[in-house]
């Protein structure tokens, strides 16, 4: 009885932890989906308020070998060809309307007419034929059977609102067409606003469009707005001299802490412990000034030189190599090994996992930087990856799409790092206590 | 002569570490000191000014507005981090299933590059982007109508902003490191819990609080270290410092004093006073918190 109790009051407690451990772990992982999501989208799909994890279909055309995203369009009827301006009111139809009297009614049936046969064809235009058949259709239909009218009455403000409005409704296929008068006549135009960034006209033929969900031209347009290619081979550059140079550093220094007998052993020690005290911030200005009264600013130097050696490493191996049994070194010594050798020989291969430990955290921390480099680098060439990144990030203001492409390869290779030493990560963050 | 050259063999092995640290690391500390006494704007000869550095920071408001912030920002991500950190991990490790796939969940923040998901960050924290979409639709479900959130460009929402992202980023390092400590928390002590009839609450109040104050207090302290050399969701988020200078951090106060005003000497004597504060915080916190962490197991 007791234990049917007991199981009862266990079960539900148990859904509630499962429920908020994945709302939870939602949250933390839903920004990195919106960021891919985000890479793959148009600039016009980025916009809109809709929370939409795959991208919608769309249409594009080439615009100077550029994909443009034409959200909103209409076949100009002649021409058979696509205007594209954005913002800019395209005429497409031109018609003269009909006096005042039953015009306001005549106009709306033509329109709902007009939208009826859009959005069965609209979405499914593949070619200039259906289009253009389309079209044609909705001339015969509609305005090509009004007559040619001429009046000096303008469109009232609030009429053409509520075109726009019953046109809006059409949703993704249509949204923009609204009615403007000019030239101070009755005239209906049927205008388009299409997805041309830069707000230039452009004019191609209807066969020319593109459909695609996802663009992954984003990625290559990122990667070309700004250097990119210097900026991972900086990084990687970096990061991999200053990991060798802080684990040969550390392990020496460690090797001599946790081995040797020599004077001043422990205050030198404790001068190393001090050190970790100091907040990187109060000495970035006067490494600044001997940096540069080294001549070193804006070189490798500056951004390798200093790291090569750091108190966490020589802690974190001292550590290990203290418990290490002392017959190892006996043993060594008795077959007449130096302590030279002993360290590369037999600590050192013993020691792998410590130092990789070193080693990866060293490379993150590197890799992550921001601070240092962002001061001590005036030239895109010498930019490590962050530094670039920030960089394009006050640069491009609001090419969201670009940015989180950016942002999405900027992450990766230290994911792909953590997915594949995973253990190697939790086992050192929780043995050492680093906080990026 | 071998025993000579055995005699100041443990010296070379320091040696190489010893010499960049000595240089990049504790002469820059003095050096520091010395310069915080100058005006230099490093092109123009140095001007010996004595304690004035320290005394025009006195009556810098923006420095103190700096620090406010700061000290805002630091008590939001310590209390919202460690909470919720504290509350996932306590639930982690009631020996569910899936563990793994829950902590990769909550840790993946952490393992990507600050600057990268901060930019990712402040895409969801424009005023239309995601972070208000999803509070209008929440809201929406209520017949409530959430007006815009201009998250980054009003002070106060500027600086909830900073504190939503720093505890999201943060959160995997600090659920990691309780969790470790609360999966070694020997089980017989909640056996014995048991048999004296002790609710979850009691259990957790008497049991798992006073063992895991160690941990806790470690990650106080490293937080706030942490969080007083906060520069780069700032300088992502709110290039310019926020609007009204109400994210300007003290690092980012000292990063625009010496690199975009040129005042090195001034942004020295800034530098040191950050140094005695985040020394004297984590006296403070080793000494009153140092106390209720004498538990061992």
């Amino acid at each position: 009885m007791i234990v049917k109790n007991d199981h009862k009051k266990i079960i539900s407690p148990r859904i509630l932890i499962y429920l908020m451990l994945t709302i939870g772990g939602i949250t933390m992982v839903f920004p990195f989906i919106w960021m891919l999501s985000t890479s793959f989208k148009s600039s016009l799909e980025v916009l809109s308020a809709q929370i939409s994890l795959i991208p919608e279909r769309k249409k594009y055309i080439q615009v100077d070998g550029e994909l443009e995203q034409v959200e909103f369009s209409v076949a100009r009827e002649l021409q058979k060809t696509l205007s594209i301006k954005e913002g800019k009111i395209i005429e497409t139809f031109s018609r003269a309307l009909p006096a005042q009297s039953r015009f306001k009614s005549d106009i709306s049936n033509k329109f709902s007419l007009f939208r009826v046969r859009l959005e069965k064809y609209f979405h499914r235009f593949q070619s200039r034929a259906e289009i253009s058949a389309a079209l044609h259709k909705f001339g015969e239909d509609t305005v090509g059977k009004l007559p040619s009218l001429p009046s000096v009455r303008e469109l009232p403000v609030n009429f053409r609102r509520q075109l726009r409005f019953e046109l809006g409704d059409l949703g993704k296929q249509l949204e923009a067409v609204v009615t403007e008068t000019t030239d101070s006549k009755d005239r209906l135009r049927v205008v388009i606003l299409a997805g041309d960034k830069r707000g230039e006209g452009a004019t191609v033929p209807l066969d020319e469009i593109i459909f695609k969900r996802f663009l992954w031209n984003n990625f290559k347009k990122a990667w070309q707005a700004a250097p990119f290619a210097r900026y991972f081979i900086n990084s990687i550059f970096i990061s991999i001299l200053v990991t060798i140079g802080q684990v040969v550093t550390s392990a020496l220094a460690a090797y001599a802490f946790a081995r040797m007998r020599f004077r001043f052993k422990e205050f030198l020690f404790l001068v190393l412990l001090a050190t970790m005290m100091i907040p990187k911030q109060v000495i970035l200005i006067p490494d600044y000034a001997i940096i540069s009264w080294l001549g070193w600013v804006n070189t490798y130097y500056a951004l390798i030189v200093p790291f090569i050696a750091a108190v966490f490493g020589i802690y974190f191996m001292r550590q290990h190599f203290e418990t290490l049994p002392q017959d190892l070194f006996d043993a060594a010594s008795i077959d007449g090994c130096g302590s030279f050798r002993t360290l590369f020989l037999i600590v050192l291969p013993i020691s792998k996992s410590v130092i990789l430990t070193v080693a990866l955290f060293t490379f993150i921390m590197t890799w992550n930087s921001l601070l240092w480099p962002l001061v001590m680098t005036n030239t895109p060439e010498m930019r490590p990856l962050q530094v670039g990144l920030a960089v394009f990030n006050q640069e491009s203001g609001t090419d969201w799409e670009l940015l989180m492409a950016a942002s999405t390869f900027s992450i990766m290779p230290l994911m792909i790092i953590f997915f594949i030493a995973q253990k190697q990560f939790i086992e050192g963050i929780t043995r050492s206590g680093m906080k990026g | 002569m071998k025993k000579s050259i055995s005699r100041i063999e443990p010296y070379l092995y320091i040696l190489p570490a010893f010499a960049i640290i000595f240089v990049f690391l504790l002469l820059p500390m003095f050096y520091a000191l010395l310069l915080s006494l100058f005006r230099w704007d490093m092109i123009s000869p140095r001007q010996f000014v004595g304690l004035r550095n320290y005394w025009i920071i006195c009556q810098d408001t923006d420095f103190w507005l700096s620090l406010f912030n700061t000290v805002i920002f630091s008590l939001g991500s310590i209390i919202f981090g460690l909470g919720l950190s504290l509350i996932v991990a306590v639930l982690l490790s009631k020996k569910i299933r899936g563990l793994g796939l829950y902590r990769t969940a909550f840790f993946i923040p952490y393992v990507a590059s600050m600057t990268a998901i901060a930019i990712v960050w402040r895409w969801i924290l424009q005023p239309r982007g995601l972070l208000n979409i999803i509070l209008k639709s929440l809201f929406s479900l209520f017949h409530l109508n959430l007006p815009e959130i201009r998250w980054l460009q009003e002070p106060g929402w500027a600086r909830v902003a900073i504190i939503i992202f720093v505890v999201w980023k943060t959160m995997g390092f600090n659920i990691l490191i309780f969790l470790t400590r609360l999966l070694d928390i020997n089980p017989s002590y909640y056996e014995a819990a048991d048999i004296d009839g002790a609710n979850a609450f009691a259990k957790f109040r008497y049991i798992t609080w006073p063992l895991l104050m160690p941990t806790t207090l470690f990650l106080l302290t490293i937080s706030t270290i942490f969080s007083f050399q906060m520069f780069i969701p700032v300088f992502i988020l709110t290039p310019d410092g926020g609007p009204l200078k109400s994210t300007t951090t003290s690092v980012f106060y000292l990063y625009q004093t010496a690199f975009s005003n040129n005042l090195f000497g001034y942004a020295c004597a800034i530098a040191y006073i950050l140094f005695f504060i985040i020394l004297a915080l984590t006296l403070l916190q080793k000494k009153v918190l140092g106390k209720k962490a004498a538990y061992e197991e």
